[in-house]
Protein backbone atom coordinates (compact mmCIF):
# COMPACT_ATOMS: atom_id res chain seq x y z
CA UNK A 1 0.00 0.00 0.00
CA UNK A 2 2.78 2.42 0.78
CA UNK A 3 4.85 1.42 -2.20
CA UNK A 4 5.51 4.61 -4.24
CA UNK A 5 5.16 2.59 -7.43
CA UNK A 6 1.54 1.91 -6.52
CA UNK A 7 0.72 5.58 -6.06
CA UNK A 8 2.50 6.44 -9.29
CA UNK A 9 0.32 3.92 -11.06
CA UNK A 10 -2.81 5.40 -9.47
CA UNK A 11 -1.71 8.86 -10.54
CA UNK A 12 -0.94 7.79 -14.12
CA UNK A 13 -4.31 6.08 -14.51
CA UNK A 14 -6.05 9.10 -13.03
CA UNK A 15 -4.12 11.54 -15.22
CA UNK A 16 -4.92 9.77 -18.47
CA UNK A 17 -8.55 9.40 -17.45
CA UNK A 18 -8.69 13.06 -16.43
CA UNK A 19 -7.71 14.09 -19.97
CA UNK A 20 -9.91 11.48 -21.59
CA UNK A 21 -12.94 12.46 -19.49
CA UNK A 22 -12.28 16.15 -20.10
CA UNK A 23 -13.08 15.51 -23.76
CA UNK A 24 -16.39 14.04 -22.66
CA UNK A 25 -16.96 16.99 -20.35
CA UNK A 26 -16.80 19.34 -23.35
CA UNK A 27 -19.19 17.16 -25.32
CA UNK A 28 -21.68 16.26 -22.62
CA UNK A 29 -21.12 18.67 -19.74
CA UNK A 30 -21.14 21.74 -21.98
CA UNK A 31 -22.95 20.78 -25.17
CA UNK A 32 -25.18 17.98 -23.86
CA UNK A 33 -24.03 15.45 -26.48
CA UNK A 34 -24.57 11.87 -25.40
CA UNK A 35 -21.37 10.23 -26.65
CA UNK A 36 -21.20 6.54 -25.77
CA UNK A 37 -18.32 5.86 -28.16
CA UNK A 38 -15.76 8.27 -26.74
CA UNK A 39 -13.12 5.52 -26.60
CA UNK A 40 -13.00 5.46 -30.42
CA UNK A 41 -11.16 8.82 -30.43
CA UNK A 42 -8.53 7.40 -28.11
CA UNK A 43 -8.13 4.20 -30.13
CA UNK A 44 -7.90 6.01 -33.46
CA UNK A 45 -5.26 8.45 -32.21
CA UNK A 46 -3.13 5.77 -30.55
CA UNK A 47 -3.28 3.37 -33.48
CA UNK A 48 -2.74 6.06 -36.12
CA UNK A 49 0.38 7.17 -34.33
CA UNK A 50 1.77 3.66 -33.90
CA UNK A 51 1.03 2.63 -37.50
CA UNK A 52 2.51 5.80 -39.01
CA UNK A 53 5.72 5.40 -37.03
CA UNK A 54 6.20 1.67 -37.48
CA UNK A 55 4.96 1.18 -41.01
CA UNK A 56 5.55 4.52 -42.64
CA UNK A 57 8.60 5.69 -40.75
CA UNK A 58 7.11 9.04 -39.74
CA UNK A 59 8.68 10.94 -36.88
CA UNK A 60 6.95 10.23 -33.58
CA UNK A 61 5.97 13.87 -33.09
CA UNK A 62 4.39 14.18 -36.50
CA UNK A 63 2.68 10.83 -36.08
CA UNK A 64 1.21 11.95 -32.74
CA UNK A 65 -0.19 15.09 -34.41
CA UNK A 66 -1.68 13.00 -37.21
CA UNK A 67 -3.13 10.66 -34.60
CA UNK A 68 -5.01 13.51 -32.94
CA UNK A 69 -6.01 14.81 -36.38
CA UNK A 70 -7.42 11.39 -37.29
CA UNK A 71 -9.46 11.34 -34.07
CA UNK A 72 -10.91 14.76 -34.94
CA UNK A 73 -11.66 13.68 -38.52
CA UNK A 74 -13.49 10.59 -37.23
CA UNK A 75 -15.43 12.75 -34.77
CA UNK A 76 -16.47 15.10 -37.58
CA UNK A 77 -17.52 12.14 -39.72
CA UNK A 78 -19.78 10.80 -36.98
CA UNK A 79 -21.09 14.30 -36.26
CA UNK A 80 -21.86 15.27 -39.84
CA UNK A 81 -23.79 12.07 -40.46
CA UNK A 82 -25.51 11.66 -37.10
CA UNK A 83 -25.74 14.88 -35.08
CA UNK A 84 -29.18 15.62 -36.49
CA UNK A 85 -30.48 12.48 -34.81
CA UNK A 86 -32.25 12.70 -31.49
CA UNK A 87 -29.90 12.43 -28.51
CA UNK A 88 -30.60 8.77 -27.74
CA UNK A 89 -30.16 7.67 -31.34
CA UNK A 90 -26.95 9.65 -31.54
CA UNK A 91 -25.71 7.74 -28.49
CA UNK A 92 -26.46 4.44 -30.24
CA UNK A 93 -24.56 5.55 -33.37
CA UNK A 94 -21.51 6.54 -31.32
CA UNK A 95 -21.28 3.24 -29.45
CA UNK A 96 -21.70 1.36 -32.73
CA UNK A 97 -18.96 3.44 -34.30
CA UNK A 98 -16.55 2.74 -31.47
CA UNK A 99 -17.24 -0.99 -31.76
CA UNK A 100 -16.71 -0.87 -35.54
CA UNK A 101 -13.35 0.78 -34.91
CA UNK A 102 -12.37 -1.91 -32.40
CA UNK A 103 -13.42 -4.75 -34.69
CA UNK A 104 -11.47 -3.28 -37.59
CA UNK A 105 -8.43 -3.02 -35.32
CA UNK A 106 -8.89 -6.64 -34.30
CA UNK A 107 -9.41 -8.04 -37.77
CA UNK A 108 -7.24 -6.01 -40.12
CA UNK A 109 -4.19 -7.81 -38.80
CA UNK A 110 -2.05 -6.76 -41.79
CA UNK A 111 -2.58 -3.10 -40.89
CA UNK A 112 -2.98 -3.06 -37.11
CA UNK A 113 -1.25 -6.12 -35.75
CA UNK A 114 -4.64 -7.62 -34.88
CA UNK A 115 -5.38 -9.08 -31.44
CA UNK A 116 -1.67 -9.21 -30.59
CA UNK A 117 -1.65 -5.46 -30.58
CA UNK A 118 0.96 -2.99 -31.72
CA UNK A 119 3.82 -5.30 -30.92
CA UNK A 120 2.78 -7.35 -33.95
CA UNK A 121 2.74 -4.38 -36.33
CA UNK A 122 5.69 -5.80 -38.26
CA UNK A 123 4.32 -9.33 -38.34
CA UNK A 124 5.24 -12.32 -36.24
CA UNK A 125 8.71 -12.77 -34.85
CA UNK A 126 9.52 -9.09 -34.85
CA UNK A 127 8.65 -6.79 -31.94
CA UNK A 128 7.55 -3.40 -33.22
CA UNK A 129 8.08 -0.22 -31.18
CA UNK A 130 6.73 3.22 -31.94
CA UNK A 131 8.22 5.15 -29.04
CA UNK A 132 12.00 4.77 -29.31
CA UNK A 133 12.61 8.51 -29.75
CA UNK A 134 10.21 9.28 -26.94
CA UNK A 135 11.90 6.89 -24.51
CA UNK A 136 15.26 8.34 -25.53
CA UNK A 137 14.02 11.82 -24.68
CA UNK A 138 12.59 10.66 -21.34
CA UNK A 139 15.94 9.03 -20.55
CA UNK A 140 17.84 12.23 -21.31
CA UNK A 141 15.46 14.30 -19.17
CA UNK A 142 15.99 11.87 -16.27
CA UNK A 143 19.76 12.24 -16.62
CA UNK A 144 19.41 16.02 -16.68
CA UNK A 145 17.29 15.98 -13.54
CA UNK A 146 19.64 13.67 -11.66
CA UNK A 147 22.79 15.56 -12.67
CA UNK A 148 21.14 18.91 -11.97
CA UNK A 149 19.51 18.19 -8.64
CA UNK A 150 20.95 14.87 -7.58
CA UNK A 151 17.44 13.40 -7.33
CA UNK A 152 16.81 10.16 -9.15
CA UNK A 153 13.34 10.13 -10.75
CA UNK A 154 11.93 6.96 -12.20
CA UNK A 155 10.55 6.95 -15.73
CA UNK A 156 7.01 6.56 -14.43
CA UNK A 157 7.29 9.49 -12.05
CA UNK A 158 8.48 11.66 -14.90
CA UNK A 159 5.54 10.48 -17.05
CA UNK A 160 3.21 11.13 -14.14
CA UNK A 161 4.46 14.69 -13.95
CA UNK A 162 4.16 15.19 -17.69
CA UNK A 163 0.68 13.72 -18.01
CA UNK A 164 -0.69 15.86 -15.19
CA UNK A 165 1.01 18.90 -16.70
CA UNK A 166 -0.86 18.26 -19.95
CA UNK A 167 -4.05 17.58 -18.01
CA UNK A 168 -3.69 20.85 -16.08
CA UNK A 169 -3.03 22.86 -19.25
CA UNK A 170 -6.06 21.36 -21.01
CA UNK A 171 -8.24 21.88 -17.94
CA UNK A 172 -7.29 25.54 -17.90
CA UNK A 173 -8.07 25.92 -21.60
CA UNK A 174 -11.46 24.23 -21.28
CA UNK A 175 -12.24 26.16 -18.12
CA UNK A 176 -11.41 29.42 -19.85
CA UNK A 177 -13.52 28.84 -22.95
CA UNK A 178 -16.40 27.47 -20.90
CA UNK A 179 -16.78 30.72 -18.94
CA UNK A 180 -16.46 32.79 -22.13
CA UNK A 181 -19.36 33.40 -24.54
CA UNK A 182 -18.24 30.23 -26.38
CA UNK A 183 -19.26 28.13 -23.38
CA UNK A 184 -22.45 30.11 -22.87
CA UNK A 185 -23.62 29.22 -26.37
CA UNK A 186 -22.95 25.53 -25.73
CA UNK A 187 -24.76 25.56 -22.39
CA UNK A 188 -27.70 27.27 -24.08
CA UNK A 189 -27.76 24.54 -26.72
CA UNK A 190 -27.61 21.90 -24.00
CA UNK A 191 -30.65 23.51 -22.36
CA UNK A 192 -32.82 24.17 -25.41
CA UNK A 193 -31.65 23.99 -29.01
CA UNK A 194 -34.62 25.87 -30.43
CA UNK A 195 -34.26 28.70 -27.96
CA UNK A 196 -30.58 29.01 -28.92
CA UNK A 197 -31.33 29.09 -32.63
CA UNK A 198 -34.12 31.62 -32.09
CA UNK A 199 -31.48 34.13 -31.01
CA UNK A 200 -29.21 33.40 -33.96
CA UNK A 201 -26.93 30.58 -32.76
CA UNK A 202 -25.94 27.94 -35.31
CA UNK A 203 -26.75 24.87 -33.24
CA UNK A 204 -25.42 22.23 -35.65
CA UNK A 205 -22.07 23.96 -36.22
CA UNK A 206 -21.63 24.46 -32.48
CA UNK A 207 -22.36 20.84 -31.64
CA UNK A 208 -19.95 19.74 -34.34
CA UNK A 209 -17.29 21.99 -32.85
CA UNK A 210 -17.82 20.55 -29.37
CA UNK A 211 -17.64 17.04 -30.78
CA UNK A 212 -14.38 17.81 -32.59
CA UNK A 213 -12.79 19.46 -29.56
CA UNK A 214 -13.77 16.53 -27.35
CA UNK A 215 -12.33 14.10 -29.90
CA UNK A 216 -9.08 16.07 -30.07
CA UNK A 217 -8.69 15.96 -26.28
CA UNK A 218 -9.50 12.24 -26.18
CA UNK A 219 -7.02 11.77 -29.04
CA UNK A 220 -4.40 13.46 -26.87
CA UNK A 221 -5.24 11.01 -24.09
CA UNK A 222 -4.79 8.18 -26.59
CA UNK A 223 -1.33 9.41 -27.59
CA UNK A 224 -0.28 9.69 -23.93
CA UNK A 225 -1.71 6.25 -23.21
CA UNK A 226 0.35 4.81 -26.06
CA UNK A 227 3.51 6.58 -24.90
CA UNK A 228 3.05 5.48 -21.31
CA UNK A 229 2.41 1.79 -21.96
CA UNK A 230 4.66 1.27 -25.00
CA UNK A 231 2.29 -1.32 -26.37
CA UNK A 232 -1.46 -1.78 -26.62
CA UNK A 233 -4.10 -4.04 -28.13
CA UNK A 234 -7.69 -3.51 -29.35
CA UNK A 235 -8.82 -4.88 -25.98
CA UNK A 236 -7.59 -1.67 -24.38
CA UNK A 237 -10.39 0.18 -26.16
CA UNK A 238 -13.46 -1.73 -25.13
CA UNK A 239 -16.75 0.16 -24.59
CA UNK A 240 -16.11 -0.18 -20.87
CA UNK A 241 -13.40 2.48 -21.19
CA UNK A 242 -15.99 4.97 -22.45
CA UNK A 243 -18.16 4.22 -19.45
CA UNK A 244 -15.22 4.67 -17.10
CA UNK A 245 -14.96 8.20 -18.50
CA UNK A 246 -18.66 8.62 -17.74
CA UNK A 247 -17.98 7.42 -14.20
CA UNK A 248 -15.26 10.05 -13.84
CA UNK A 249 -17.62 12.72 -15.15
CA UNK A 250 -20.52 11.74 -12.91
CA UNK A 251 -18.31 11.39 -9.82
CA UNK A 252 -16.95 14.90 -10.22
CA UNK A 253 -20.15 16.55 -11.40
CA UNK A 254 -20.80 16.62 -15.13
CA UNK A 255 -21.45 20.34 -15.42
CA UNK A 256 -18.23 21.41 -13.68
CA UNK A 257 -14.86 21.40 -15.44
CA UNK A 258 -13.10 21.31 -12.08
CA UNK A 259 -14.96 18.11 -11.21
CA UNK A 260 -13.03 16.18 -13.84
CA UNK A 261 -9.64 15.90 -12.09
CA UNK A 262 -11.32 15.10 -8.78
CA UNK A 263 -13.48 12.43 -10.37
CA UNK A 264 -10.43 11.04 -12.16
CA UNK A 265 -8.42 10.81 -8.93
CA UNK A 266 -11.24 8.99 -7.17
CA UNK A 267 -11.65 6.69 -10.11
CA UNK A 268 -7.90 6.04 -10.36
CA UNK A 269 -7.77 5.17 -6.70
CA UNK A 270 -10.64 2.73 -6.99
CA UNK A 271 -9.62 1.29 -10.32
CA UNK A 272 -5.92 0.81 -9.68
CA UNK A 273 -6.16 0.69 -5.92
CA UNK A 274 -8.49 -2.25 -5.53
CA UNK A 275 -5.94 -4.36 -7.39
CA UNK A 276 -3.61 -3.95 -4.45
CA UNK A 277 -6.14 -4.47 -1.69
CA UNK A 278 -4.56 -7.64 -0.37
CA UNK A 279 -5.19 -7.17 3.34
CA UNK A 280 -7.65 -9.18 5.40
CA UNK A 281 -10.52 -9.86 4.75
CA UNK A 282 -9.94 -9.17 1.06
CA UNK A 283 -6.94 -11.49 1.13
CA UNK A 284 -9.40 -14.36 1.49
CA UNK A 285 -10.20 -13.84 -2.20
CA UNK A 286 -7.65 -14.66 -4.83
CA UNK A 287 -6.32 -11.82 -6.94
CA UNK A 288 -8.47 -12.60 -9.98
CA UNK A 289 -11.60 -12.32 -7.87
CA UNK A 290 -10.36 -9.13 -6.27
CA UNK A 291 -10.01 -7.60 -9.74
CA UNK A 292 -13.77 -7.89 -10.13
CA UNK A 293 -14.27 -6.38 -6.72
CA UNK A 294 -13.28 -2.96 -8.04
CA UNK A 295 -16.17 -2.91 -10.49
CA UNK A 296 -18.54 -3.83 -7.68
CA UNK A 297 -17.10 -1.10 -5.47
CA UNK A 298 -17.30 1.50 -8.27
CA UNK A 299 -20.91 0.51 -8.87
CA UNK A 300 -21.85 0.75 -5.20
CA UNK A 301 -20.10 4.08 -4.93
CA UNK A 302 -22.03 5.44 -7.90
CA UNK A 303 -25.33 4.29 -6.44
CA UNK A 304 -24.46 5.97 -3.16
CA UNK A 305 -23.41 9.13 -4.92
CA UNK A 306 -26.57 9.28 -7.00
CA UNK A 307 -28.56 8.92 -3.81
CA UNK A 308 -26.78 11.52 -1.71
CA UNK A 309 -25.20 13.87 -4.28
CA UNK A 310 -26.88 13.44 -7.68
CA UNK A 311 -25.12 16.55 -8.94
CA UNK A 312 -21.68 14.95 -8.43
CA UNK A 313 -19.05 15.94 -5.87
CA UNK A 314 -18.58 19.47 -7.19
CA UNK A 315 -21.88 19.96 -9.01
CA UNK A 316 -24.44 22.55 -8.02
CA UNK A 317 -27.48 20.95 -6.45
CA UNK A 318 -29.59 23.99 -7.26
CA UNK A 319 -29.11 23.38 -10.98
CA UNK A 320 -30.49 19.86 -10.65
CA UNK A 321 -33.72 21.08 -9.08
CA UNK A 322 -34.66 23.71 -11.66
CA UNK A 323 -37.59 23.02 -13.89
CA UNK B 1 -29.36 50.72 -32.55
CA UNK B 2 -31.19 49.75 -35.68
CA UNK B 3 -30.17 52.71 -37.75
CA UNK B 4 -26.87 51.09 -38.62
CA UNK B 5 -28.55 47.85 -39.56
CA UNK B 6 -30.99 49.61 -41.83
CA UNK B 7 -28.60 52.11 -43.30
CA UNK B 8 -26.40 49.67 -45.13
CA UNK B 9 -29.00 47.99 -47.30
CA UNK B 10 -28.42 48.11 -51.02
CA UNK B 11 -31.72 46.51 -51.86
CA UNK B 12 -34.66 48.83 -52.33
CA UNK B 13 -36.93 48.02 -49.40
CA UNK B 14 -40.62 48.68 -49.55
CA UNK B 15 -40.84 50.42 -46.20
CA UNK B 16 -44.53 49.87 -45.92
CA UNK B 17 -44.09 46.10 -46.07
CA UNK B 18 -41.41 44.80 -43.76
CA UNK B 19 -42.88 41.32 -43.95
CA UNK B 20 -44.98 39.90 -46.76
CA UNK B 21 -46.52 36.48 -46.37
CA UNK B 22 -48.16 35.12 -49.55
CA UNK B 23 -50.38 32.07 -49.94
CA UNK B 24 -48.64 29.97 -47.34
CA UNK B 25 -49.86 26.38 -47.12
CA UNK B 26 -48.75 23.94 -44.44
CA UNK B 27 -50.33 20.51 -44.12
CA UNK B 28 -49.92 18.02 -41.31
CA UNK B 29 -50.94 14.56 -42.51
CA UNK B 30 -53.39 15.97 -44.99
CA UNK B 31 -54.93 18.54 -42.66
CA UNK B 32 -54.13 22.10 -43.67
CA UNK B 33 -52.97 23.96 -40.55
CA UNK B 34 -52.24 26.97 -42.72
CA UNK B 35 -54.28 27.27 -45.89
CA UNK B 36 -53.17 30.00 -48.31
CA UNK B 37 -52.55 32.56 -45.63
CA UNK B 38 -51.57 36.04 -46.80
CA UNK B 39 -50.43 38.77 -44.47
CA UNK B 40 -48.50 42.05 -44.54
CA UNK B 41 -46.69 43.69 -41.69
CA UNK B 42 -46.00 47.38 -42.16
CA UNK B 43 -42.65 48.72 -41.05
CA UNK B 44 -42.89 50.37 -37.64
CA UNK B 45 -46.31 48.96 -36.83
CA UNK B 46 -47.69 46.83 -34.08
CA UNK B 47 -49.74 44.25 -35.92
CA UNK B 48 -51.96 41.88 -33.99
CA UNK B 49 -52.61 38.37 -35.25
CA UNK B 50 -55.78 37.06 -33.68
CA UNK B 51 -58.07 34.12 -34.25
CA UNK B 52 -59.63 31.16 -32.51
CA UNK B 53 -57.53 28.26 -31.21
CA UNK B 54 -56.30 26.08 -34.05
CA UNK B 55 -56.58 28.86 -36.62
CA UNK B 56 -52.94 28.33 -37.62
CA UNK B 57 -51.34 31.37 -35.99
CA UNK B 58 -48.46 29.59 -34.32
CA UNK B 59 -47.89 27.41 -37.40
CA UNK B 60 -47.56 30.59 -39.42
CA UNK B 61 -45.07 31.96 -36.88
CA UNK B 62 -43.04 28.77 -37.13
CA UNK B 63 -42.87 29.11 -40.90
CA UNK B 64 -41.94 32.79 -40.89
CA UNK B 65 -39.20 32.25 -38.28
CA UNK B 66 -37.70 29.28 -40.13
CA UNK B 67 -38.67 26.63 -37.57
CA UNK B 68 -40.98 24.94 -40.05
CA UNK B 69 -41.01 24.82 -43.83
CA UNK B 70 -44.15 25.72 -45.79
CA UNK B 71 -45.46 23.31 -48.41
CA UNK B 72 -46.01 26.26 -50.72
CA UNK B 73 -46.18 30.04 -50.70
CA UNK B 74 -43.61 32.75 -50.08
CA UNK B 75 -42.26 34.70 -47.14
CA UNK B 76 -40.48 37.94 -47.97
CA UNK B 77 -38.72 39.96 -45.31
CA UNK B 78 -37.20 43.32 -46.27
CA UNK B 79 -37.86 42.40 -49.88
CA UNK B 80 -35.96 39.11 -49.80
CA UNK B 81 -37.29 35.59 -49.65
CA UNK B 82 -36.49 33.92 -46.32
CA UNK B 83 -38.65 30.83 -46.72
CA UNK B 84 -35.67 28.49 -46.94
CA UNK B 85 -33.44 30.04 -44.29
CA UNK B 86 -32.71 28.06 -41.11
CA UNK B 87 -33.95 29.71 -37.87
CA UNK B 88 -30.58 31.09 -36.77
CA UNK B 89 -30.13 32.88 -40.11
CA UNK B 90 -33.61 34.36 -39.87
CA UNK B 91 -32.81 35.62 -36.37
CA UNK B 92 -29.51 37.11 -37.51
CA UNK B 93 -31.38 38.97 -40.26
CA UNK B 94 -33.26 40.76 -37.47
CA UNK B 95 -36.46 38.73 -37.40
CA UNK B 96 -36.69 37.35 -33.88
CA UNK B 97 -39.51 35.30 -32.42
CA UNK B 98 -40.63 34.34 -28.95
CA UNK B 99 -42.41 31.16 -27.97
CA UNK B 100 -45.86 30.65 -26.53
CA UNK B 101 -44.33 28.58 -23.74
CA UNK B 102 -41.41 30.83 -22.87
CA UNK B 103 -38.16 29.07 -23.75
CA UNK B 104 -35.91 30.63 -21.17
CA UNK B 105 -32.71 28.73 -20.48
CA UNK B 106 -33.40 27.54 -16.97
CA UNK B 107 -29.89 26.59 -15.90
CA UNK B 108 -28.44 29.86 -17.11
CA UNK B 109 -28.78 33.01 -15.06
CA UNK B 110 -31.32 35.63 -16.08
CA UNK B 111 -28.44 37.87 -17.17
CA UNK B 112 -26.78 35.09 -19.19
CA UNK B 113 -30.08 34.49 -20.97
CA UNK B 114 -29.86 38.05 -22.24
CA UNK B 115 -26.12 38.11 -22.90
CA UNK B 116 -26.53 35.00 -25.04
CA UNK B 117 -28.83 36.91 -27.37
CA UNK B 118 -26.32 39.75 -27.85
CA UNK B 119 -24.88 40.29 -31.30
CA UNK B 120 -21.27 40.58 -32.47
CA UNK B 121 -19.63 38.53 -29.74
CA UNK B 122 -16.04 37.67 -30.68
CA UNK B 123 -15.82 35.46 -27.58
CA UNK B 124 -18.23 33.03 -29.19
CA UNK B 125 -15.36 31.84 -31.38
CA UNK B 126 -13.22 29.17 -29.71
CA UNK B 127 -9.84 30.69 -30.55
CA UNK B 128 -10.88 34.24 -29.74
CA UNK B 129 -12.31 33.03 -26.45
CA UNK B 130 -8.78 31.95 -25.52
CA UNK B 131 -7.26 35.33 -26.36
CA UNK B 132 -7.10 38.05 -23.74
CA UNK B 133 -9.89 40.62 -23.85
CA UNK B 134 -12.50 38.10 -24.97
CA UNK B 135 -14.76 39.23 -22.13
CA UNK B 136 -14.68 42.89 -23.11
CA UNK B 137 -17.77 42.75 -25.29
CA UNK B 138 -19.63 41.13 -22.39
CA UNK B 139 -19.20 44.29 -20.38
CA UNK B 140 -20.88 46.38 -23.09
CA UNK B 141 -23.65 43.85 -23.49
CA UNK B 142 -24.12 43.66 -19.74
CA UNK B 143 -25.00 47.34 -19.62
CA UNK B 144 -27.64 46.91 -22.30
CA UNK B 145 -28.94 43.72 -20.66
CA UNK B 146 -29.38 45.41 -17.29
CA UNK B 147 -31.27 48.26 -18.96
CA UNK B 148 -33.61 45.78 -20.57
CA UNK B 149 -34.08 43.90 -17.28
CA UNK B 150 -34.93 47.19 -15.58
CA UNK B 151 -37.50 47.78 -18.30
CA UNK B 152 -39.46 44.74 -17.12
CA UNK B 153 -38.49 45.06 -13.44
CA UNK B 154 -36.29 41.99 -13.38
CA UNK B 155 -33.03 43.79 -12.63
CA UNK B 156 -32.77 42.42 -9.10
CA UNK B 157 -33.14 38.87 -10.45
CA UNK B 158 -30.18 39.25 -12.84
CA UNK B 159 -28.01 36.66 -11.10
CA UNK B 160 -30.75 34.16 -10.32
CA UNK B 161 -31.20 31.06 -12.45
CA UNK B 162 -33.92 31.72 -15.01
CA UNK B 163 -35.50 28.46 -13.83
CA UNK B 164 -36.60 30.04 -10.55
CA UNK B 165 -38.67 32.76 -12.25
CA UNK B 166 -42.46 32.61 -12.25
CA UNK B 167 -44.32 31.93 -15.46
CA UNK B 168 -45.15 35.60 -15.91
CA UNK B 169 -41.58 36.68 -15.27
CA UNK B 170 -40.39 34.15 -17.85
CA UNK B 171 -42.69 35.79 -20.38
CA UNK B 172 -41.12 39.15 -19.62
CA UNK B 173 -37.62 37.69 -19.87
CA UNK B 174 -38.53 36.08 -23.18
CA UNK B 175 -39.72 39.49 -24.40
CA UNK B 176 -36.52 41.35 -23.50
CA UNK B 177 -34.39 38.44 -24.73
CA UNK B 178 -35.86 39.06 -28.18
CA UNK B 179 -35.10 42.78 -27.85
CA UNK B 180 -31.53 41.99 -26.83
CA UNK B 181 -30.97 40.36 -30.23
CA UNK B 182 -31.30 43.83 -31.86
CA UNK B 183 -34.33 42.89 -33.95
CA UNK B 184 -36.14 44.83 -36.66
CA UNK B 185 -39.21 42.64 -36.42
CA UNK B 186 -40.29 40.71 -33.34
CA UNK B 187 -42.88 37.95 -33.47
CA UNK B 188 -44.51 37.64 -30.05
CA UNK B 189 -46.51 34.46 -29.48
CA UNK B 190 -49.11 35.18 -26.78
CA UNK B 191 -46.93 37.44 -24.65
CA UNK B 192 -49.76 38.18 -22.21
CA UNK B 193 -51.05 34.65 -21.55
CA UNK B 194 -50.47 33.65 -17.94
CA UNK B 195 -49.17 37.08 -16.99
CA UNK B 196 -50.87 38.81 -14.07
CA UNK B 197 -52.74 42.09 -14.76
CA UNK B 198 -50.00 44.35 -13.35
CA UNK B 199 -47.24 42.77 -15.42
CA UNK B 200 -49.63 42.69 -18.37
CA UNK B 201 -50.03 46.45 -18.29
CA UNK B 202 -46.28 46.85 -17.90
CA UNK B 203 -45.62 44.68 -20.93
CA UNK B 204 -48.14 46.52 -23.09
CA UNK B 205 -46.67 49.84 -22.04
CA UNK B 206 -43.14 48.66 -22.88
CA UNK B 207 -44.34 47.34 -26.20
CA UNK B 208 -45.55 50.80 -27.20
CA UNK B 209 -42.44 52.52 -25.84
CA UNK B 210 -40.06 50.19 -27.63
CA UNK B 211 -41.95 50.56 -30.88
CA UNK B 212 -41.89 54.34 -30.57
CA UNK B 213 -38.29 54.61 -29.43
CA UNK B 214 -36.40 51.82 -31.11
CA UNK B 215 -38.02 51.56 -34.51
CA UNK B 216 -38.90 47.93 -33.86
CA UNK B 217 -41.91 46.37 -35.56
CA UNK B 218 -44.07 43.84 -33.75
CA UNK B 219 -46.32 41.05 -34.94
CA UNK B 220 -48.25 39.78 -31.92
CA UNK B 221 -50.41 36.70 -31.49
CA UNK B 222 -52.77 37.36 -28.61
CA UNK B 223 -56.03 36.08 -27.22
CA UNK B 224 -56.58 39.02 -24.90
CA UNK B 225 -58.33 40.95 -27.64
CA UNK B 226 -59.20 44.00 -25.55
CA UNK B 227 -55.58 44.62 -24.68
CA UNK B 228 -54.17 43.89 -28.06
CA UNK B 229 -56.70 46.02 -29.89
CA UNK B 230 -55.72 48.99 -27.76
CA UNK B 231 -52.06 48.93 -28.72
CA UNK B 232 -52.11 47.68 -32.29
CA UNK B 233 -52.23 49.68 -35.54
CA UNK B 234 -53.32 46.75 -37.63
CA UNK B 235 -55.19 43.57 -36.89
CA UNK B 236 -55.04 40.40 -38.94
CA UNK B 237 -57.62 37.74 -38.21
CA UNK B 238 -56.95 34.08 -38.90
CA UNK B 239 -59.56 31.39 -39.08
CA UNK B 240 -59.14 27.82 -40.30
CA UNK B 241 -55.70 28.45 -41.72
CA UNK B 242 -56.54 31.61 -43.62
CA UNK B 243 -56.24 35.30 -42.93
CA UNK B 244 -59.85 36.35 -43.32
CA UNK B 245 -59.35 40.02 -42.57
CA UNK B 246 -56.60 42.57 -42.18
CA UNK B 247 -57.21 46.20 -41.29
CA UNK B 248 -57.32 48.80 -38.53
CA UNK B 249 -58.77 47.73 -35.13
CA UNK B 250 -62.00 49.71 -35.56
CA UNK B 251 -62.80 48.07 -38.88
CA UNK B 252 -61.98 44.67 -37.39
CA UNK B 253 -64.63 45.07 -34.70
CA UNK B 254 -67.30 45.71 -37.34
CA UNK B 255 -66.31 43.13 -39.93
CA UNK B 256 -69.05 40.51 -40.23
CA UNK B 257 -66.66 37.73 -41.24
CA UNK B 258 -64.59 38.35 -38.14
CA UNK B 259 -67.60 38.39 -35.87
CA UNK B 260 -68.75 35.20 -37.53
CA UNK B 261 -65.40 33.50 -37.00
CA UNK B 262 -65.66 34.09 -33.29
CA UNK B 263 -69.16 32.56 -33.32
CA UNK B 264 -71.06 34.75 -30.99
CA UNK B 265 -68.10 35.77 -28.90
CA UNK B 266 -68.30 39.07 -30.72
CA UNK B 267 -68.53 40.72 -27.32
CA UNK B 268 -64.91 39.86 -26.78
CA UNK B 269 -64.00 41.98 -29.78
CA UNK B 270 -66.30 44.88 -29.13
CA UNK B 271 -65.60 44.74 -25.41
CA UNK B 272 -64.00 47.58 -23.56
CA UNK B 273 -60.61 45.99 -23.07
CA UNK B 274 -60.82 44.64 -19.57
CA UNK B 275 -58.58 41.58 -19.56
CA UNK B 276 -60.62 38.43 -19.68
Amino acid sequence: MLDPGFWTFVGLTAGIYAIFALGLQVQYGLAGLLNFGHVASMAIAAYTMAILVVRFGLSEWLAAAFGIGAAVAAGLLVGLTSLRLRADYFAIVTICFSEIVRYVLLNRQDLTGGPEGTIGLLGRGQAAAYNTDWEGLVGRVREMVSSGTGVEVSRDVLMLFLIWLVAAALLLVVRRVSVMPWGRVLRAIREDEEAASSVGKDVFARKLQALALGAAIAGGAGVLYALQFSFFTPDDFEPLVTFFAWVVLILGGAARVSGVPLGALMFGLLFAGTRFFDFWPLSLLDSADRAYLRLIIIGLLLIGLMYYRPQGLLGRRQEMLLE
Amino acid sequence: MNASLRGGTAVEVDRTRLLEVRDIVKRFQGVAAVDRATLNVADGSITALIGPNGAGKTSLFNIVSGFARADSGSVRYRGRSIARLPPHRVARAGLVRTFQQPRVLRRLTVLDNLLLAGRRQPGESFWRALAPGAGRRDRELRRRALELLALVRLEDRADAYAGVLSGGQRKLLEFVKALMAEPLLVLLDEPLAGVNPTLRELLLQRLREVRAGGGITFLVIEHDLGSVMRVSDEVAVMSQGRVIFQGPPDATRRDPAVIDAYLGSADAIVGSGTPG
